[in-house]
């Protein structure tokens, strides 16, 4: 159908060569006019519709073909009005043009649509329609329970791929809860590092802090502290003992303007803040984040901390030894503040750390104090000394020395009763100068101070036995030692405590010669020193009084001293760091020993 | 011996205690060597008697001096220091005669050139014995500077 109406707009071509021929004749003229303007029109409709036609169905295999046609109509109809311009204006080289363009479009339309036409002229047939037909229907049925089954899937896929948000979305709002704890453990881990740091770093520098520089260290631990935690004041107040008075106020506050002073004076803090303080004497911590919530029996206490704009207030009563010593404590004034557990640690870690520092620092100072007094109590005890040797020998000089005198020049004028009293006032005098003499030595052995040496023990004990020469003849004593040690010791007064010791067993001696023999054991990093002698022994009873000064166990006639000897010698032997004890039956002599320790020094050799 | 002076020798007791000086000066007067005493009672005359000062205008200048340590005004300790720092008074011998058996007194005055320390005597016996040996010994036996 559209071959024929196609060669037909071709042969029906308009020819212009008659053109002039009709112009004249008017009705002629608009025949044509208006029949060239019917057929333009019926070409454009016809095109346009094919155009929606074909683009509705989305018919993809005859598109391109039926746009060809569409073009060869667009281009017949544009003739047709051309054909009329051409009446008045003849314009034969543009119409050739367009029916070149047309004959074109034509050939090549035609040469594709051969194939379908043939295909359209065995279409004919009416059965081959309806098997084609039901063949389409069949696969439009195939088609449409694909496309159910298709959407099924699909829908089915829909609802696992929500199933699958709705799980994602919980994973996820898990994990991110997740982060969340593990962000805020973090940072609690580093907060609590930070502290430990903190800590360790005061630690450090308290440990050993002199007297003097302990205020300052204190003020300068505050600060930090506080900068640490953030707060705007943190102070420390110290009771003193006997109280009412503070012993000393600390605080650091970064709001230098607003800086209040806490109360000097305990009895006035009992006034101001009663609740408080009696929650701080039974060793409560006081965490209010907020003054208004105080209850309404601590409003005293409330109107107080609101005068000074205190908001929030962490308050820690300090310890040392068991007694409340003060209280430390954060004051929040510009903000109010939830105190949390790592400042609770923080005030009370850094409050040891304060108060032990405080605690040892007074300690030193105690110490410093009751050495000087023992340091004076020394020289007023040494001036005493002096005055006992000096003055007190000088009055009793003279008594014996002048009666002597009197006895001698006046010899003749007295009787024998004159001369026995004589005697006795001498015998007196001469007695306490004695006394006098061995209590010297026995202060002198405790007060100065000992000059240790090594010692060898046999070089010393010949320089003992020199010095008791006169002793030791006078006795026929025999004194023999066996192989001696050496020794760290202050030698006069090792000297002192031999020489003291053997005269002892030359003094209480048999009627046998007196044999005094040495040796030397050692026990336990001790030297066991014994001085055996054969004199009259002690009775064991006595064992320990023997060494008690001034204590005689003998009638001063049978046996003249003072009873400080062997009070000396236990006092060296302890100066010493070691001990003094006898083994003694009466009458089968006497055992002396004594211990000293071995020091490193010795035992090395 | 040595050769006989013909002056008596001169001898400057330092000495605060009069029973002390009254006991020294008996015993000395017993000795056969020919001598003269002068006691003075403190640090201070001593040091005036010795540089001719005062009242000791005409004061001898002594062969030798006894110097008790425990004086008033001026302690035996400081004397000594003064006649041993003096390039005149330093030959003179210095017999230090004291109650103290402090060994600390004993090392001061031997480093401070003390010729001799001796303790006091608690007796008449010993005191006379202590003097005699003095007598032997520095007034006799030893050879002082002239």
């Amino acid at each position: 159908m559209i071959p024929e109406l196609s060669l037909n707009i071709l042969t029906s071509n308009l020819l212009c060569s008659e053109g002039d021929s009709y112009a004249r004749q008017t009705a002629l003229v608009w025949l044509h006019v208006i029949g060239d303007l019917a057929i333009t029109l019926a070409f454009y409709s016809l095109s346009v519709m094919m155009i929606y036609l074909v683009r509705k169905q989305e018919e993809q295999i005859f598109s391109p073909k039926f746009g060809l046609l569409s073009a060869f109509m667009i281009c017949c109809g544009t003739l047709y009005i051309l054909e009329i311009w051409s009446i008045w204006q003849p314009i034969y080289w543009l119409t050739g043009v367009i029916k070149i363009i047309a004959v074109i479009i034509f050939i090549i339309m035609a040469n594709r649509m051969l194939p379908n036409i043939s295909q359209a002229v065995s279409l004919i047939g009416s059965q081959p329609l309806i098997t084609v037909n039901k063949n389409l229907d069949r696969q439009i049925e195939k088609l449409k329970s694909i496309d159910r089954f298709t959407h099924n899937l699909y829908s089915q896929l829909e609802t696992r791929v929500k199933e699958r948000t709705l799980e994602l979305n919980a994973l996820n709002q898990k994990l991110t809860q997740e982060i969340k704890e593990r962000k805020h453990v973090e940072a609690t881990l580093q907060h609590q590092l930070r502290l430990e740091q903190l800590i360790s770093r005061l630690s450090t520098q308290f440990i050993n802090l002199s007297a003097e520089k302990i205020n300052n260290s204190i003020q300068e631990g505050l600060q930090t502290i506080s900068e640490f935690a953030g707060v705007d004041r943190v102070y420390i107040l110290l009771f003193s003992q006997p109280e009412p008075l503070m012993a000393h106020t600390y605080q650091w506050s970064n709001l230098e303007s607003k800086l209040v002073i806490f109360p000097n004076n305990k009895i006035e803090l009992e006034q101001n803040l009663p609740w408080i303080m009696e929650k701080i004497e039974y060793k409560q911590i006081i965490n209010l984040s907020n003054i208004d919530n105080l209850p309404l029996e601590a409003s005293k206490d409330q109107n107080y901390l609101q005068q000074q704009n205190i908001k929030s207030i962490l308050m820690l009563p300090m310890f040392y030894g068991g007694l409340l010593v003060g209280l430390l404590g954060f004051d929040s004034i510009l903000e109010e503040r939830n105190w949390t557990e790592g400042d609770i640690q923080l005030l009370r870690l850094a409050g040891e750390i304060f108060i032990n520092a405080i605690e040892r620092c007074q300690q030193q100072q105690q110490l410093i104090l009751r050495t000087q007094q023992l340091e004076n109590s020394n020289q007023e005890l040494q001036q005493f000394t002096h005055i006992v040797s000096h003055d007190l020998q000088e009055p009793l000089r003279a008594i014996s020395s002048y009666t002597e005198l009197l006895e001698e020049e006046y010899r003749e004028q007295l009787d024998a009763e004159a001369h026995e009293y004589i005697d006795f006032v001498v015998g007196g005098a001469q007695r306490m100068q004695q006394l006098i003499q061995d209590l010297l030595v026995f202060s002198r052995v405790g007060r100065q101070p000992q000059n240790f040496s090594l010692i060898s023990c046999e070089e010393l004990l010949q320089e003992v036995i020199a010095n008791l020469k006169i002793a030791i003849a006078e006795n026929e004593a025999v004194v023999t030692w066996d192989h001696l040690p050496q020794v760290v010791a202050d030698k006069s007064q090792l000297i002192q405590l031999w020489q003291n010791l053997i005269a002892n067993s030359l003094k209480f001696r048999s009627k046998e010669s007196p044999k005094v023999h040495i040796s030397a054991t050692t026990k336990e990093q001790q030297f066991i020193f014994c001085i055996q002698d054969n004199g009259i022994g002690i009775d064991p009873k006595h064992s320990e009084r023997i060494f008690v000064i001034f204590q005689r166990l003998h009638t001063r006639r049978a046996y003249p001293g003072t009873g400080i000897g062997l009070a000396i010698c236990k006092k060296i032997v302890e100066l010493h760091k070691g001990r003094i004890w006898i083994k003694s039956t009466p009458g089968a002599g006497t055992a002396f020993y004594f211990s000293l320790p071995i020091h490193n020094q010795q035992s090395s050799r | 011996m040595n050769s006989v002076t013909l002056r008596p020798i001169e001898i400057l007791l330092v000495e605060d205690s009069p029973s002390d000086a009254k006991l020294i000066k008996k015993v000395f007067d017993r000795a056969t060597i020919p001598h003269h005493l002068e006691q003075v009672e403190d640090g201070i005359e001593a040091l005036d008697f010795l540089y001719q000062q005062g009242e000791y205008g005409s004061a001898p200048r002594p062969d030798m001096i006894l110097l008790d340590l425990h004086l008033p005004k001026k302690d035996g300790l400081c004397v000594l220091a003064e006649i041993k720092a003096d390039s005149q008074l330093s030959k003179i011998p210095v017999i230090v005669l004291t109650t103290s058996h402090s060994p600390k007194d004993v090392i001061n005055c031997y480093q401070m050139d003390a010729n001799c320390y001796l303790t006091k005597p608690n007796n008449l016996q010993e005191f006379k014995q202590t003097v005699s040996i003095i007598e032997d010994f520095w007034l006799g036996f030893v050879k002082l500077p002239l």
